[in-house]
């Protein structure tokens, strides 16, 4: 197990080192990027040059970049008045952090328990329902859902804010918005994953034992239907940081993500490449994250150990 | 013993024919009939095959319907809600060109014709702009899965087909990929590439090819321990024959399926990237850059969104309905 | 004796894709206090959705109950409410599913899922719980049972698995254990432990055990009565005795005239002709009539009714009517044929052996310093026009050795020889396809043995394609090829899985015979099917190799059907072959211990025999941990017959040769 870990942890960091030589080949490339935008006032390029070296050959400036990196250094934003990258990083993360936990949290439980009660009811309306609701929530497209709800709810109705960020009840539709997905992903793997371990025979003989069908399906069923769950954590990792792109925009949220959307119209390369790492390494984490629980919770890889390396 | 009392006669030998071996236990079919049998019983994936149809049908079309350009700007007839011939006269369908504050933009700006689905604010006829962005938005999905299609479908073939050495290293480098978040691969190239379709589709394919090839690899494994492909194999079979006539017919389904949810993904992430900026630029027009239009007039103007939201969320609808059809047709487990 | 449950008149259907499938029509049967009650039948004879329907434990959306009632203690089963069947399930009557590595949960520890009956049903608690978990896990024979308790089902054997499905239907002591096929998925000697675990349970506890199985032998070794079931139907039931020498139905009879005995020589195998009937669409009368060759009239007009044979012995069959002609019984007449015909031994050439592997080693990497010595040094020879068969348990090497032959896999060291070329020195592309034309190889499984997408003539002649025959002489080849294997040529256009399994088998055979080859390797061509239909195919292949001189190397877990169709057996065991001789003189003169064990281990089809038998105990442990390997060497004691033994063994064996014991 051990072993493996360290393996996952060394594609980790080739994937990593992959994505940020990427960037920063781009950012050389790119006409109006940091490095050689003719319009920088010339301070600023001095500024630049000293700190990273531009006159000394691409590996080595590259090489000053990744220390920078490794320190915590993103460089700072040209559109902000030079403040750090890793400032502005911090200073957003706060507002979509909150939402996307509240978004993940609520549409996993509501997830969770629609696949659940869509499984057991196996062809029945609940069933159909449950799969249509699903199938509605993988489609429709997490701007026109936050654009309708804004609009329904939030100015027709007037229920409830539909802008800024200034209390819990701001969060409300944001939330719900970039929830649809989480719970319809979930409901559908939910169900699949039920149906396939109810219909395996360990579950009839549960029942042989004359065990109850609601004990039967919290211990036998819901245990085991859970643990390939588990791996739709990373894709749902990427949905909830594409959904918070375009619903911190609709929703005027200071987040992370609006302010990537801002950086990407204004062409703040300089905060584009900080928030792409910054992304990046959650994504990684993540999915490192969800191998090792992965090997946590299924007996036949923990107690074993390291056969599935 | 028995009550009943029975004629000596049907006690004789019967007349027998050969006791020959001929009964088969299902009817004569080939697989794909097999499949489409299975995919005919679902309503949902067959609903979403015939909308699949119309929208393809409207998006060649669509723009040949009526007169107008999917460019022809016109200030004297700008935001005009849509109307429509006979549904006019139904008031709850809102298709009587009367805006949301009840004004008849029609009669007001003294137009004739008939916009089905009204106009932008520069005044270009949204019917023509929604079918002509539909069928822009299908381009990019269709050559963005078929491109898949082909690298992920090789990549996985070679992999599996060779397996030892071959796969170890291949599916390393696709362990390191899967690792990179696909949006923001896209943005960066399209940052560079500039927005465009092609620039575009090439993003989309970049990390999307991979997803494919597992699938392909996946299945190939499977099938290289079958034993027909060990029969085949025992005859003497070559590589060729052995890919061509063992593995990948028996490896479509799972393709099929994949691509059939690539699709709508495409389509998807094509509006995303229109969303926060980085779609087609003016005067090309597809899906994702008309939904982004029209929702900056959402609360005044609530047509144009309305419209082209309905329109986008039907096609993903469809294509995921279709899929899971498809996924339970080419799916003997789910069939007894 | 006293009835603990009386079914009477059940019948099940179920809803299917392709219709109402009518499993069970109308069977009654008792089960008396302490005794083991058989329900025999092939595939889709309705056996297991009849032991399923006796705990009410079929799926719930796709059964159908037509008819009928299960009495037990005062309840019907099945219209008893779900809270007092559940109070039934488990403690009362209990269930051991077929397959131990799917009947357990894989992520919850044994010792929590045998604690889960015991604290449904009972008063104990706590620590009270966990010791009588130890010791039913005792009871099965699980040995360190207070450590292992704790372990998860991936960490115990297949046999080691079973023996814990047991132990949690004895949990709450019930009165009733059904076992639906409890031993199918074991190896034989591991079958055998299982079996007589059972029956010493029973004993001490005096159970009633409902048997579901579809295998004769063990029928004739554990139980007491026996219901035959066909097409949803009771077609006889009866004492074991009574089934087993004084059979009544035509479909019975066959079964067992139909299974290989290895105390008589014949030349061909009794076979029902034909495949059971779709239970879609039942046919009118006695659902055998079409596969009787001895059929009334009325068997195709009305359906038989139970006769009363004696006052525990019933048969539906028209023969049993006073007006019907009387028959002499199938195994009968087939004892009186054996008789007379007497087989003079088959006469090889065995300077030029066709097929001789010298030393061959197969061994596979497992990642970093772990081997898996799948072959490990086998030398034997295969004569023209004979059939040796390979025999040994799961796991020992004898598919391996059949795929090495042909090529399927690289062998790591050694020599393979067909007819006197080493197969390493087929390089061109030439040579290999005139290797391959040589060999050809049957499979397994009649399910992934043919490519679903393509069309049996396209199938058959894919053989054709590859060595180049031109296409014009294919369909000719291609009719004529189905004919042998005996089907239609009605076949050529359909696609495999519109054709039963014994169909498939035969297309198999048929591909394999196109390029007309000298050897086939058959690699257990027959486990996968139907007792009735396994002896159709052993006779198509025996009747082949006569008319065609082909010689066969035939891989299989089923002595006895080894021991039938062979002239000569390998027996091997963790990649080695232990014993080698001809057949008779194996199976009447084992010296090796494994082999000798294995022999023991086979349940007979003869009920006598089984309650004298005494099983011969192998000991893996103690057997390898006495022994100096080094020393071992195939050594001929006597002409023909070779066993693997060590200096010391083999000094012992002389002795006991001398002093008279027989071994």
């Amino acid at each position: 197990m051990v072993r493996y870990i360290f393996k996952r942890i060394g594609y980790m960091i080739i994937t990593l080192f992959i994505i940020i030589l990427l960037s920063f080949l781009l950012m050389k490339a790119l006409p109006g990027s940091p490095f050689n935008d003719e319009r920088l006032p010339e301070t600023q390029k001095e500024l630049l040059y000293k700190k990273y070296g531009l006159d000394k050959p691409v590996p080595v400036q590259f090489g000053i970049y990744l220390t920078n990196l490794v320190q915590g250094d993103l460089g700072v934003s040209f559109v902000f008045d030079n403040r750090p990258v890793t400032k502005i990083i911090q200073e957003r993360i706060g507002a979509s952090a909150i939402l996307g936990f509240q978004a993940v949290t609520v549409g996993t439980i509501i997830g969770l328990l629609l696949g659940i009660i869509a499984a057991l009811r196996h062809n029945t309306i609940i069933d159909y329902g449950a799969t249509i609701l699903a199938v509605l929530g993988i489609s429709i497209p997490s701007f026109v859902f936050a654009g309708f709800l804004q609009y329904w709810v939030g100015v027709k109705l007037g229920w409830l804010p539909i802008a800024f960020w200034n209390g819990f009840e701001y969060s409300i539709l944001p939330t719900i918005a970039l929830a649809v997905g989480v719970v319809a992903t979930i409901a559908r793997f939910t169900r699949i994953e039920m149906l396939e371990v109810l219909s395996q025979e360990y579950i009839l003989t549960a029942k042989a034992k004359g065990l109850s069908n609601p004990f039967i399906i919290t211990k036998h069923g819901i245990r085991n239907a859970m643990i390939p769950i588990v791996t739709i954590i990373g894709p749902l990792t990427v949905n909830t940081i594409t959904g918070s792109l375009v619903i911190e925009k609709i929703f005027s949220i200071p987040g992370l993500g609006e302010q990537f959307v801002n950086s990407i119209i204004t062409n703040d390369y300089q905060l584009i490449m900080g928030t792409t790492i910054f992304y990046a390494v959650l994504f990684v984490t993540v999915i490192l994250i969800i191998d090792i629980l992965y090997g946590l919770i299924d007996p036949r890889i923990r107690v074993t150990g390291g056969d599935k390396a | 013993m028995t009550t009943k009392n029975y004629s000596k006669e049907l006690f004789e030998y019967a007349q027998q024919a050969d006791i020959t071996d001929d009964i088969t236990y299902r009817p004569e079919q080939s697989f794909w009939q097999d499949a489409w049998r299975g995919l005919r019983k679902n309503k949902a994936a067959i609903v979403g095959l015939c909308t699949i149809i119309i929208v393809i049908l409207l998006a060649i079309f669509g723009p040949f319907m009526n007169s107008h350009g999917y460019d022809e700007q016109n200030i004297a007839r700008t935001n005009l809600p849509p109307k429509i011939p006979v549904l006019e006269n139904i008031p709850f369908l809102g298709l009587n060109g009367v805006d949301s504050r009840g004004v008849d933009q029609y009669e007001a700006k003294g137009i004739t014709e008939y916009f089905w689905f009204g106009t932008d604010e520069l005044g270009r006829d949204l019917w023509t702009r929604v079918w002509q962005g539909t069928r822009i938005s299908l381009y990019i999905a269709f050559l963005a899965a078929t491109i898949d299609l082909i690298i992920g479908v090789a990549y996985g073939a070679v992999s599996a087909f060779y397996g030892g050495r071959t796969d170890n290293i291949m599916q390393r480098i696709i362990e390191v990929l899967v690792g990179i978040p696909g949006l923001i691969v896209n943005i960066l190239l399209i940052l560079i590439l500039k927005p465009g379709i092609i620039s575009i589709t090439i993003a989309m394919v970049i990390v999307g090819w991979i997803s494919m090839a597992r699938i392909v690899r996946a299945q190939i494994l499977k099938l290289k321990s079958y034993e027909y492909v060990l029969a085949s194999r025992t005859l003497g079979a070559s590589n060729q024959r052995l890919i061509w006539k063992h593995l990948i017919p028996n490896t479509l389904g799972p393709i099929i399926v994949a691509t059939t949810f690539t699709i709508p993904g495409a389509i998807f992430t094509e509006a995303l990237l229109s969303f926060i900026g980085l779609g087609l630029q003016p005067p090309t027009a597809s899906l994702g850059t008309i939904v982004n239009d029209s929702y900056k007039l959402l609360r005044i103007y609530p047509h144009g969104m309305i419209v082209s939201s309905i329109v986008i969320s039907l096609i993903m609808i469809s294509f995921n309905l279709l899929g899971d059809g498809l996924r339970d047709a080419f799916d003997p487990k789910t069939r007894k | 004796m006293k009835k603990l449950l009386q079914v009477k008149n059940l019948s099940v259907s179920f809803n299917t894709y392709n219709g109402e499938v009518q499993a069970v029509r109308n069977i009654s049967f008792d089960l008396f206090e302490g005794e083991t009650l058989a329900i025999v039948g092939e595939s889709g004879s309705g056996k297991s959705v009849t032991s399923k329907s006796l705990l009410r434990l079929n799926p719930t959306e796709t059964t159908m109950l037509k008819s009928g009632h299960i009495l037990y203690n005062g309840h019907d089963i099945l219209t008893c409410s779900e809270q007092e069947i559940r109070a039934i399930r488990g403690a009362e009557i209990s269930m051991i599913f077929q397959d131990p590595m799917t009947a357990l949960n894989p992520t919850m520890t044994i010792g929590k899922q045998i604690a889960e009956s015991i604290k449904k049903h009972t008063t104990l608690r706590g620590q009270q719980i966990t010791n009588r978990v130890i010791e039913l896990l005792q009871l099965v024979g699980i040995k360190e049972a207070d450590k292992r308790y704790k372990q998860y089902p991936h960490q115990f054997s297949g046999g080691m698995r079973q023996r814990i499905v047991i132990a949690m239907a004895l949990a709450c002591e019930p009165r009733i254990i059904i076992a639906d096929e409890p031993t199918t998925a074991l190896d034989v000697s591991i079958q055998a432990q299982i079996l007589e675990l059972l029956k010493s349970i029973q004993q001490k506890m005096n159970l009633s055990i409902i048997f579901i199985t579809h295998d004769l032998g063990v029928v004739a070794k554990m139980a007491d009565r026996v219901a035959v079931m066909y097409a949803g139907k009771i077609i006889e039931i009866g004492l074991v005795d009574e089934i087993f020498y004084h059979c009544q139905h035509p479909y019975t009879q066959g079964l067992l005239a139909a299974m290989p005995n290895p105390d008589i020589d014949t030349d061909t195998l009794y076979a029902i002709p034909g495949t059971p009937p779709n239970l879609l669409h039942p046919p009118i009368g006695d659902a055998f009539a079409s596969r009787n060759q001895h059929a009334l009239k009325i068997d195709f007009k009305e359906e038989p009714p139970l006769f009363q044979v004696s006052d525990t012995h019933f048969a539906a069959t028209w023969l049993l009517h006073e007006l019907a002609p009387k028959i002499v019984p199938i195994h009968q007449q087939l004892a009186q044929v054996q008789q007379e015909k007497h087989k003079a031994p088959a006469v090889f050439d065995k300077e030029h052996p066709y097929l001789s592997l010298k030393e061959v080693k197969q061994h596979f990497s497992l990642g970093k310093n772990a081997v898996n010595k799948a072959v490990d040094g086998i030398t034997f020879d295969i004569y023209k026009g004979e059939i040796f068969g390979l025999v040994g348990e799961s796991g020992c090497g004898k598919s391996t050795t059949g795929r090495s032959i042909i090529g399927l896999n690289a062998i790591t060291s050694g020599e393979i020889r067909v007819d006197g070329r080493n197969i390493n020195d087929n390089q061109t592309k030439k040579d290999k396809l005139a290797f391959n034309r040589k060999v050809q190889m049957i499979f397994q499984d009649p399910y992934s043995s043919l490519n679903p997408r393509m069309k049996i003539a396209d199938i058959i002649a894919e053989g054709l394609a590859i060595h180049g025959i031109p296409k014009n002489e294919w369909k000719p080849k291609i009719y004529e090829l189905l004919n042998i294997v005996g089907l239609t040529k009605e076949y050529a256009n359909r696609y495999p899985h519109e054709l039963s399994g014994g169909q498939r088998q035969r297309i198999g055979i048929a591909r394999a015979l196109a390029v007309e080859p000298e050897l086939i390797i058959a690699d257990e061509p027959i486990s996968a099917l139907d007792v009735s239909i396994q002896a159709q195919i052993v006779n198509l292949l025996k009747k082949l190799q006569k008319e065609r001189g082909l010689t066969y190397l035939f891989i299989a877990h089923d002595l006895s059907m080894v021991k039938y169709i062979s002239d000569r057996i390998g027996v091997m065991y963790r990649g080695k072959i232990v014993e080698l001789a001809d057949s008779q003189e194996l199976y009447d003169h084992p010296v090796h211990p494994y082999t000798r064990a294995l022999l023991s281990a086979i349940p007979l089809p003869d009920p006598k025999l089984e309650r004298e038998r005494n099983r011969i105990i192998f000991n893996e442990a103690t057997y390898q941990a006495n022994r100096n390997n080094e020393s071992e060497s195939f050594i001929e004691i006597r002409p023909g017959h070779f066993v693997m033994l060590t200096e010391e063994e083999f000094d012992q064996y002389q002795l006991a040769q001398e002093g008279g014991i027989l071994l």
